[in-house]
């Protein structure tokens, strides 16, 4: 039986388990008496070595036996050492490095080692893959080109796949055998083998045949970690897929009523068979984005564990607590969350928290938006001491630091190239973080606020859409075009007077509740002609880089919620397009990311 | 035998192996595409799905021949784009085993190689290298022509 369709949905399931069991080793930790921890702990580790030996994973199935063995003992005490816990997480982390090889198609490696006793470190120094698995089959990229001369390429092909072949395992090849059979222009073949041979050795076997012109051998490219590569699983549960088949019986009796009124030329029954096509797909639609929704549990789930091992090696003593986890979001927005609340953690870990403190990760409801908040009680920022950085690094100037508010300093340092950090740690690296945090919050239509209170801590809190494949958006006119904004990104807008308007030096600006605004032109940034301005001109204020602007528009089209499109590959790589929709009347809109046009033209040197 | 798509480009002429097109779509609706390179033209609306269109003429150095009312849209899965040219041509059925090609080495003209056709010489587009040259355009701050336009 064919096992490899199985492998994405074994690492997701595995996955999941081994978060669990982190989850409910440090719970454990905590509690050592905890009988029923120790007994979910038991039973995370018999279903890992289950699903591993149905699948076939040898060495994980073997592992999972010995942890489960291992737990045994404790089980009938009641109560675990932590000497165990370090034991067990290591084995944890071996599973996750077992996965990883499965992962890139890598023999697992062994666990031997670990089940007869080894020191536990072994195994998380194991944990980076390694550049050539210790095994004695490795994989090799061949690629062979034929001479422009030699005829019947395809039959030639097919004799060197056949070599190919007999020096090792051939894992694929394209084209493929059939599709060499079924014609076509080739000339070209690619080819990844799993062989005992170097690739030199492979290399000269092919070099004897006149025919090939070319012969190239190559380690293959290693995959992204992660599980990006792999399709993506979701687990529906069964009553939604009910919801979606009774969806589907009800649209092919709509399609008949249709089709039936439009053959008797009833109007009326038409009108009627279309409003009930409406109210269903709004229904479809509805329940399929409810399909994508996922607990926020999966991406804070492995926190605990993060914060744990992040405390034991800065020496410091930290209460970790989670609040909302049973919160939904969209899966594609969890997925981007995970790095910026490893980050944001590790900064309150290695900035935040000078000896103890508790850091609570909160995630709510706020009307269509979710707020996750990440919350330490250490010993907070000082915004005098962020504006005299800032300074100092030359991002902003003395004169803007004076005027600048308390908040608005604190969210200088989302800045690139800001960084407090007195000295690199281990922990929080460069301080090349907090900019990335922010870019990625906004690139999924969010906003991050910071406050803090000197010797009080320091809070960060996202505002996150639902789903990103609908959103909010205000149309904008300009040049007799419709661009989209995110409403993400929109504090208010309004119209101002032309009198209203100041320069201070090159830019033009305008009072805004007591504060200086700059005004910049969506008209320049995308490079459209300038008119004269006009006596009311419509602005948006919208914040960017941790500062409002006023963005000048020829006029606002009203606010829509609309299905975002992705762009194709390689348009997909330009900055300041967040992707584009189709409106009821099919115009096509994009959505702009201001943010990204501004520094996009910063870097070209405008 | 392969069948080809030629298409004009000022006096010289191209094609694209038909294998390579999805379709051709004419007198489709062309709508602003905002921050972008000057080689795209619009973003059209094909079959419910947003694609860029490439000037192909500009990318290939013909800016002032007249654009074409039928463009030709690239097979999806590989390279979902729009291409603009000057003018399409009949199909062409070419056995590119026995006819004379000559290999093209330069790296950065996106021709594959020139075919001698009954006495007309046929520059075969080479996808890939389009692919990287849009790629370079879309990556580069600002494109490597100017940021934006200031028609359509």
């Amino acid at each position: 039986m064919d096992m490899s369709k199985y492998k994405a949905m074994y690492l997701t399931e595995a996955r999941e388990h081994l978060q669990k069991m982190s989850a409910l080793l440090v719970s454990i930790e905590a509690d050592p008496h905890n009988r029923s921890g120790i007994d979910a702990l038991f039973r995370e580790a018999h279903s890992i070595k289950g699903m591993a030996a149905s699948m076939g994973y040898q060495q994980t199935a073997d592992l999972g036996h010995y942890l489960e063995d291992f737990l045994d003992h404790f089980r009938q005490q009641g109560q675990i050492t932590s000497e165990a816990i370090d034991r067990l997480l290591a084995g944890v982390d071996l599973i996750e490095s077992l996965l990883e090889d499965i992962d890139a198609e890598r023999p697992e490696r062994s666990v031997v080692g670990f089940c007869s006793g080894q020191p536990a470190v072994a195994a998380t120094e194991q944990k980076e893959p390694e550049p050539n698995p210790v095994a004695d089959e490795s994989h090799l990229q061949v690629s062979l080109q034929l001479h422009e001369s030699v005829a019947s390429p395809a039959a030639r092909l097919l004799v060197l796949i056949k070599q190919l072949a007999t020096l090792g395992k051939l894992l694929n090849c394209e084209p493929s055998e059939e599709m060499i059979l079924r014609g076509g222009e080739v000339r070209r073949l690619n080819a990844e083998i799993q062989t005992r041979l170097e690739a030199q050795e492979v290399k000269s076997c092919f070099e004897n045949y006149s025919e090939v012109s070319r012969v190239n051998v190559s380690a293959p490219q290693a995959k992204p970690s992660g599980n990006t590569s792999v399709g993506a699983t979701v687990r529906v549960g069964t009553e939604l897929l009910d919801r979606f088949i009774g969806l589907t019986g009800e649209l092919i009796t709509n399609r008949y009523m249709l089709q039936s009124a439009a053959g008797e030329k009833d109007w009326k029954g038409l009108k009627e068979g279309l409003d009930r096509l409406a109210r269903l797909v709004k229904n479809l639609h509805h329940q399929v984005l409810q399909v994508r929704m996922m607990p926020i549990d999966s991406v804070t789930g492995r926190l605990p564990r993060l914060v744990r091992d992040l405390a034991r090696k800065t020496g410091k003593e930290i209460q970790f607590n989670l609040e909302g986890t049973g919160i939904e979001l969209d899966r594609a927005i969890l997925e981007e969350l995970t790095d910026p609340l490893i980050h944001m953690i590790r900064n309150a870990i290695d900035h935040g928290i000078a000896k103890q403190g508790t850091i609570t990760v909160r995630a709510w409801r706020q009307r269509d938006q979710v707020m996750l908040q990440v919350a330490d009680d250490g010993m907070g920022m000082d915004p005098d001491a962020l504006r005299r950085h800032a300074v100092e690094k030359g991002l902003i100037s003395s004169a803007q630091a004076e005027v600048m508010r308390d908040y608005d300093a604190l969210q200088l340092i989302c800045l690139p190239g800001f960084s407090t950090a007195s000295q690199i740690t281990d922990t929080s690296g460069r301080g090349v973080g907090m900019d990335v945090v922010k870019a990625a919050v906004e690139k999924l239509g969010g906003v991050l606020h910071i406050d803090s209170v000197p010797e009080n801590g320091t809070r960060f809190t996202l505002k996150l859409p639902l789903s990103v494949a609908i959103i909010k958006v205000l149309l904008v006119n300009v040049d007799h075009k419709l661009v989209a904004l995110p409403i993400t990104r929109v504090l208010q807008t309004l119209e101002i007077d032309r009198n209203q308007i100041q320069t201070s030096g090159k830019q033009r600006v305008f009072s805004h509740n007591e504060e200086l605004l700059p005004l910049i032109s969506l008209r320049k940034i995308l490079g459209l002609p300038i008119p004269r301005a006009s006596e009311q001109i419509s602005v948006v204020i919208s914040e960017i880089l941790g500062r409002k602007i006023g963005l000048v528009v020829d006029g606002f089209s009203g606010q829509k919620e609309v299905f975002v499109q992705s762009l194709p590959h390689p348009v997909d790589l330009l900055r300041g397009l967040g992707g584009g929709t189709i409106l009821g009347d099919g115009r096509i809109v994009f959505i702009l990311d201001i943010q990204g046009m501004l520094e996009k033209r910063r870097r070209s040197g405008e | 035998m392969t069948l080809l798509l030629p298409f004009m480009l000022g006096e010289e002429r191209y094609a694209l192996k038909l294998t390579e097109v999805q379709e051709v779509i004419e007198d489709a609706e062309q709508h602003y595409l905002p921050a972008a390179p000057e080689v795209f033209l619009a973003a059209v609306n094909v079959h419910g799905r947003i694609l860029p269109v490439l000037d192909l003429p500009k990318l290939l150095g013909f800016p002032a021949v007249p654009r074409s009312e039928r463009m030709i849209v690239l097979v999806e899965h590989d390279f979902p784009l729009v291409l603009a040219v000057q003018q399409l041509e009949p199909l062409l059925s070419v056995d590119l085993e026995s006819a004379s090609l000559i290999r093209n080495d330069a790296p950065n003209d996106c021709i594959d190689g020139v075919l001698n056709w009954q006495g007309q010489m046929i520059s075969l587009l080479d996808l890939e290298q389009l692919k990287k040259r849009i790629e370079e355009e879309c990556s580069t701050p600002g494109g490597s022509h100017a940021t934006a336009r200031t028609d359509r």
